[in-house]
């Protein structure tokens, strides 16, 4: 954790553009992110989750420059040490049934490459952190849809990472749920830099410091949640202050 | 110069536009079971069992007909395996939302295959058609299906294969030699087609199988 | 290997394909070892022959257990996790396939082990080089679940174990097929060799390098970045496999002449079973015994039997009716040994014991086989084998008769069908009844006479003979 505080940059994406065949999903994004909980907001299709794959080294870029904790990501020796800092949960969480969720998450933490020595009390502290703590020894076939997803974070945080990168994480939890999980947030922000993909606007209100609004393949907005209801303030469109910023960023972006 | 014609549907009546679509949705049906592939295989397991009966019979010291056993088995096997997978939709709970009538799909879905893998065989092994030829091919065909069918009310059709995979596998050694009458109601894959008790076992498996698959259809896989 | 690697196999042990794996080839195994423990019971390189025979079941099943594990990935969509993780895949790869394979060795050693009870507290000798065949068949499996795993891996479709296992069980069948030395590259043996000859460990030793480099290979493949390092295993595979496809075929296997030594039960007159089967002379010799007793008074009767294992290819040539070859299960290309008997042993006065199929799994002798012999009927054969001369179509009818006719008499048979398969005619059975009502000494001066003209091949005195009984 001490790392941390070395790190001049968590995140620095430089125009980064990604390609598939002929359609573009990022085109040109720009994104510096340091420790804390940053939003990450668009419509479907936006590029939300491309960006997060990016980020999570599980895709690669056609152009421009994508570096995590100082390492750059095309460089295979720094994709190594950088992986090892880093904690994903993809919007598509796939697990294996049979195993139970301790063994689950040590899995992913022996895959980090985490210090031996310390992945029984990491494990345990990342299962308590998300709750599952009492379902531990549960196969996660028998986990509902909402457990499964905190045991997905469990395995993401398992290893302090430096980048936490969430994909959805809300999906499938409930209210109270995701009142814990937003403390959750909270708490691992403080040292690490968050990024949380969703289209749940309150959560962002709500759990982060920083919001980027992502919209056909470039970021539209970036600032504090304040900021961006400060940006709803001329329009009427959206139940709540943030909701009316978010669509007004959207707004402007196409107009251009 | 005639100009080119272009397809419209504007002239049709309302039944024509009708019956296209539901060869569409047929269309769609078959593509999302996969049913073009499970067929491609099906033709070069026909292909492949043809050439292996001819090649095993004629080897020197094979005795006969008995050297069509592997063909026997394997073939109809091979084929129930490849069409277990589309007897399930991608989303089976999803799909049993729909307005159609499914039981309908399955009966029609079951009698293809039984069709389009029994057919294929029982030309391949027509020259000696009841000493391990068409007439068996036809038999454990109907038997595999049975199993595949039943296995896929109990477990879905995703793990379907393993039920005839691993039935086939043990008679295939554990059968008691010589062969006997006795034994015909769990033997039938290996039996010729001169025992009666074989072929009304494999007949009824798929009588049952098809019944039990057409009225509950496969096992939805647990939600997730 | 760490503490949390142990652990992770663990996991990749208990929830992955392993115990699927070991609890089907352990009872797939049993199932079809003891199907045929006629051919093992009792004797240790025997039971490792038939261990290898059932690989033709037990390879498919490990193919498909690995690709069902490859296939994991995928159906779990777990591979976008996966991929952003620091450790380098092959790893991960390695345990799983580790994992497959232990199942996989469970099984076999389970199989194994069930059969060794039954062979370890009578088994009168101990073998020779056969626990390299019971490495070849571990390293088959090993092999057979890498191949496996990487299509699983590389082949998307749920269906691909299946199919694997149906393609590698038509692949092992093929291969037992071949006459030559490519059958050696699967790991399943086509036959057994009853123990009396043994394959040279260093071949095994190449078949072992054979498989394993051949499963290396199919993991670099699918676990390393670099996938061009599998042509490294994959080079030593081929080298491995060049000796072996165009080695010889059958003639891989060498005789064993410790195992075909004859050892003789004590008392008069002789009976001698090859080493390796000596386990059944206590109750074969008493029986062999009595029937032998039949033929005293007999002029040029049997007075002696010896196990057909013991006897050199020439011997088994010139025991069978006709000297052979027709009917000899001797296949070519196997390497022949010299004759166990003593010198000056006339083999024509001797019965050949042919114990194949008649011990049971519980390494006692078997009342009747599978396919209706019996040990009566098996030394009664001498009196047709008898007969000298080419077997066909030049026969006369009634020499068939006086063969059969003495083939029921040395049995000791009286109305019933002999029950192995052979049929004996009305007409026979009146020539058989005829002649045993004479008065005995008129019985064996018919024997003896019929013995006589049978290896001389007389067929009018064969005909005169059978026409006595008319």
């Amino acid at each position: 954790m001490n790392a941390s505080t070395m790190i001049g940059t968590h995140v620095d994406v430089r125009d980064l553009v990604v390609e598939f065949g002929k359609r573009t999903a990022l085109d040109g994004v720009d994104l510096q992110l340091d420790t804390g909980v940053h939003g990450l907001l668009g419509p479907n299709g936006a590029g939300k989750t491309t960006l997060m794959r990016v980020l999570a080294t599980v895709a690669r870029s056609t152009s421009g420059s994508v570096s995590l904790l100082d390492h750059d990501l095309s460089k295979q020796r720094d994709l190594r040490m950088v992986r090892r800092r880093l904690g994903y949960l993809p919007q598509q969480f796939g697990y294996y049934p049979r195993f139970t969720v301790r063994e689950f998450v040590e899995y992913f933490a022996w895959l980090k490459e985490m210090t031996p020595s310390a992945v029984p009390l990491a494990v345990d502290h990342a299962i308590e952190r998300v709750g599952l703590a009492d379902r531990a020894d549960d196969r996660l076939k028998k986990l509902s849809g909402g457990m499964l997803r905190r045991a997905g974070i469990a395995q993401a945080i398992v290893n302090d990472p430096d980048v936490l990168l969430l994909d959805e994480p809300t999906a499938g939890l409930d209210p109270e749920q995701r009142v814990e999980f937003r403390e959750l947030l909270r708490t691992i922000g403080v040292d690490s830099c968050v990024l949380v993909a969703t289209h749940l606007v309150e959560d962002v209100a709500v759990a982060c410091t920083h919001v980027t609004v992502v919209s056909d393949g470039r970021a539209v907005f970036r600032g504090t949640p304040d900021d961006l209801v400060a940006a709803g303030e001329d329009t009427s469109d959206g139940d709540s202050p943030i909701e009316r910023g978010y669509t007004a960023a959207i707004r402007a972006a196409r107009k251009r | 110069m005639i100009p080119q014609s272009r397809p419209s549907t504007e002239w049709r009546g309302n039944h024509a536009r009708r019956t296209g679509r539901r060869r569409r949705f047929l269309w769609l049906h078959v593509r999302a079971r996969g049913v073009v592939l499970a067929a491609a295989g099906v033709a070069a397991v026909a292909l492949v069992a043809w050439w292996a009966a001819g090649w095993l019979v004629n080897l020197e010291w094979t005795g006969g007909a008995d050297a069509r056993v592997p063909v026997v088995v394997g073939a109809p096997l091979l084929g129930s395996v490849l069409v277990s997978a589309g007897l399930e939709g991608k989303d089976e709970e999803f799909e049993r939302s729909l307005a159609v009538r499914w039981p309908v799909f399955r009966s029609i879905h079951v009698a293809g295959a039984a069709l389009a893998i029994g057919a294929p065989l029982a030309v391949t092994g027509l020259w000696e058609p009841r000493v391990y030829g068409a007439f068996e091919l036809v038999r454990n065909t109907l038997g595999f299906l049975g199993l595949v069918t039943l296995a896929a009310v109990v477990v879905g059709a995703r793990l379907a294969w393993f039920l005839p995979f691993g039935f086939a596998g043990v008679i295939y050694i554990a059968t008691p030699q010589p062969l006997t009458e006795a034994t015909a109601w769990w033997t039938w894959p290996v039996q010729q087609w001169s025992s009666g008790v074989a072929a009304w076992t494999a007949a009824a498996l798929f009588v049952v199988g098809t019944l039990a698959y057409v009225v509950l259809g496969s096992r939805r896989a647990h939600s997730r | 290997m760490s503490r949390l690697v142990a652990r992770v196999l663990k996991m990749e042990l208990w929830r992955g394909t392993a115990p699927v794996a070991a609890l089907s080839i352990a009872v797939a195994g049993i199932a079809t070892l003891f199907n045929m423990s006629e051919y093992w019971a009792g004797r240790w390189a025997p039971l490792a022959e038939n261990l290898r025979m059932i690989l033709i079941v037990l390879v498919p099943l490990a193919a498909a257990a690995g690709a069902w594990q490859g296939g994991r990935e995928r159906r779990r969509r777990i591979g976008e996790l996966l991929g952003s993780t620091a450790r380098s895949p092959w790893q991960p790869l390695l345990v799983s396939w580790t994992s497959v394979v232990l199942g996989t060795f469970v099984g076999l050693a389970v199989t194994w082990t069930a059969g060794a009870a039954l062979v370890a507290p009578v088994a009168t000798y101990e073998g020779r080089h056969w626990w390299w065949s019971v490495v070849v068949a571990f390293a088959g499996l090993a092999a057979a679940s890498a191949v496996g795993l990487a299509v699983g891996r590389l082949i998307p479709n749920r269906l691909v174990a299946p199919i694997l296992g149906i393609v590698f069980y038509v692949v092992g069948g093929v291969a037992t097929y071949q006459s030559g030395g490519t059958q050696w590259l699967m790991p399943t043996v086509s036959n057994s060799r009853d123990g009396a000859s043994y394959l040279e460990p260093q071949f095994q030793l190449i078949q072992i390098t054979w498989l394993l480099a051949l499963a290396a290979a199919a993991l670099v493949v699918v676990g390393a970045r670099r996938r061009w390092l599998s042509t490294v295993p994959l080079a030593v595979a081929v080298v491995a496999a060049i000796p072996i496809a165009t080695g010889p075929g059958d003639g891989r296997w060498q005789p064993d002449p410790q195992a075909r030594e004859l050892v003789c039960a004590d008392g008069e007159p002789q009976v001698c079973l090859a080493r390796v089967n000596a386990f059944v002379l206590d109750d074969v010799a008493p029986k062999v015994r009595e029937m032998l007793e039949r033929w005293e008074g007999v002029s040029g009767g049997f007075e002696r039997a010896i196990d057909r294992t013991s006897l050199s290819r020439d011997e088994r040539r010139r025991a069978m009716p006709g000297n052979g070859p027709q009917g000899d299960e001797m296949p070519d290309g196997e390497q022949d040994h010299a004759s166990v008997t003593e010198p000056g042993v006339d083999l024509e006065r001797t019965v050949v014991l042919d114990l194949d199929n008649l011990i049971s799994w519980n390494a006692t002798l078997a009342r009747r086989s599978e396919h209706g012999k019996t040990l009566e009927l098996v030394v009664a054969e001498a009196a047709r084998e008898a007969y000298g001369c080419e077997v066909g179509a030049g026969v006369p009818e009634a020499a068939w008769t006086a063969m059969s006719v003495a083939r029921l008499w040395a049995a000791g048979m009286s109305d019933e069908q002999p029950g192995d398969g052979t049929w004996v005619s009305q007409e026979e059975t009146q020539a058989f009844e005829h002649l045993r009502s004479l008065p005995e000494a008129e019985q064996k001066a018919w024997m003896g006479d019929y013995l006589a003209a049978a290896r001389d091949c007389d067929h009018a005195a064969l005909t005169e003979l059978a026409g006595e009984l008319r």
